[in-house]
């Protein structure tokens, strides 16, 4: 599979990026959401988006919003990855077109299972 | 010495629980470590204690800030068990330092029922040579935390601003 982090955090990427490279994926990364949105654009096809919330430049929802709206991206699937607890905010992203959601502090396994989940695909 | 809530500093102590129950979640639940809690006080000047802290600003119906300071041997420790890498990437531990005090207030966020919080990303500052004005009207009260890795500390500074919403 093809991964893209998208975190403003090193330290976010850098856990997204060892547990899905420790099971032979390939993980791209970038800092902020206009940034990932021009990796996924220029990437495709991408299996996956693991996409932070808040994030300076472009927000995660934002980039989310962003991606639903183009037709060449509207497609991939995104989970977000936030500290963002709050049932108002879950609902905020599904309804903006996230296909899960996942809060930090990430358990990798968690990360593994969500990411199975919504790719219908053994991590 | 007057308690907290006697001192003539507007700051209500029940702010500060979102953000114990935070940290204790992350310590003993992620990270696997025990953390205990001191005795609430007022940072007079707004110093934080140690060499590396999160700033975390947040805006809403309640404002303010929250400085996680950690010294530099304990935030080394706590990035390589977060991590779970015993070798660290250069540069990698104000990161993670940031995106740990991330995690502290954006999980403490979610306590504050019937509020509408936004949290800015985290900036990370190096060394005590620095003070962090608390928010207008509010005192900055800071609660010592101990764990297995050492001894760190939280400074919270912030008002209700629910009229203004």
């Amino acid at each position: 599979m093809k991964i893209v982090t998208i975190d403003d955090s090193l330290t976010a990427r850098l856990i997204v990026k060892r547990t899905f490279e420790a099971e032979g994926h390939t993980v791209l990364e970038a800092p902020d959401g206009a940034a990932g949105l021009a990796v996924v654009e220029s990437q495709m096809p991408i299996d996956c988006v693991v996409l932070d919330w808040n994030m300076p430049i472009m927000n995660g929802l934002e980039c989310l919003e962003a991606m639903r709206k183009n037709p060449k991206l509207k497609g991939v699937k995104v989970i977000m990855c936030t500290t963002e607890a709050e049932k108002a905010r879950v609902k905020q992203a599904i309804m903006a077109g996230a296909n899960g959601y996942v809060l930090k502090p990430v358990d990798q396994d968690a990360l593994k299972a969500q990411v199975a989940k919504v790719c219908g695909a053994a991590v | 010495m007057p308690g907290i809530a006697e001192q003539n500093h507007a700051f209500k102590t029940e702010y500060m629980t979102p953000f114990v129950n935070s940290i204790r979640g992350l310590f003993e639940g992620s990270l696997g470590k025990k953390v205990t809690f001191g005795k609430l006080k007022i940072n007079e000047d707004g110093t934080p204690p140690h060499e590396i802290s999160g700033v975390i600003s947040f805006t809403g119906t309640v404002m303010g800030r929250a400085v996680v300071s950690f010294p530099l041997d304990v935030s080394v420790s706590i990035c390589k068990d977060y991590l779970q890498m015993d070798e660290l990437p250069e540069g990698v531990v104000p990161d993670c330092m940031g995106e740990i005090a991330n995690v502290i207030v954006g999980r403490a966020k979610s306590d504050f029922s019937g509020h509408e919080i936004i949290i800015s990303p985290p900036t990370v500052i190096h060394g005590r040579d620095f003070k962090i004005s608390p928010q207008r009207g509010a005192a900055c009260v800071s609660i010592p935390c101990t764990c297995d890795y050492g001894e760190f500390q939280i400074d919270i500074s912030m008002i209700n601003n629910s009229a203004s919403a």
